[in-house]
């Protein structure tokens, strides 16, 4: 049995972690330890996911492949079903990612967006819209677009 | 214009053209709104064989070269 130094609690040695050497017990139980390090990540919360966003977007070791792969992975395996009940879960979440991605797609004319323009999954019977007439719709659309800028 | 490919080189070459100041915003307006109901047409065409559950070869959409 030992005492915290922060809390002052008598606990066993198993309630206290390891120092680096792996033999002695820190000062402070385990309980006070994690809430320091809580509050050391709080305090520097906003920096640390400024870093990383920065990591992220120039994929730094991998970072962003690796996580594509991970989300790849993790959607074969739980399936399709896994996401649709999400949806269901969080639908303000899923109608605010959804509207990301249409914006996105409006600023980019992706595959996505001109295809849902001419035929819209929820009101259209084609399942395959021809590839042809999706390059056709966005090239007049990227002409509508340059045409509205120079008037 | 025969088909779709004809088209997209048609559009394709009017973008260009209108990026570098060869033609007026009004003329490739009006090839685009031409180039629209194009679109329009063979979409209904496309949408027509979906609800028959056909699946035709539509000319339009064809290319020659295939």
């Amino acid at each position: 049995m030992k005492a915290c130094t922060v809390c002052g609690k008598e606990k066993p040695d198993s309630d206290y972690r390891l120092h680096s050497d792996k033999k002695t017990v820190m000062r402070y139980c385990n309980d006070c330890h994690l809430a320091k390090r809580r509050a050391q990540h709080a305090a520097k919360r906003e920096e640390r996911n400024a870093q990383f966003r920065a990591r992220y977007a120039a994929n730094a070791n991998g970072v962003k492949d690796k996580m594509t792969a991970a989300r790849k992975a993790k959607y074969a395996k739980q399936g399709r079903a896994a996401l649709i009940a999400w949806v269901a879960a969080n639908p303000e979440k899923s109608a605010e990612a959804q509207r990301k991605k249409m914006k996105r797609g409006r600023e980019r004319l992706s595959d996505y967006y001109v295809r849902r323009l001419l035929c819209h999954p929820g009101r259209s019977a084609v399942k395959q819209v021809p590839e042809i007439l999706i390059e056709c719709k966005r090239l007049q659309l990227m002409i509508e677009r340059e045409c509205r800028e120079k008037r | 214009m025969k088909n779709a490919e004809e088209l997209r080189a048609e559009l394709a070459q009017t973008f260009a053209q209108l990026k570098a100041g060869e033609i007026k915003p009004s003329e490739a307006a009006e090839l685009a709104n031409l180039a629209g109901k194009m679109i329009g047409s063979a979409k209904v065409q496309v949408e027509y064989y979906a609800l028959r559950k056909e699946s035709p070869r539509i000319e339009w959409l064809e290319s020659p070269n295939v």
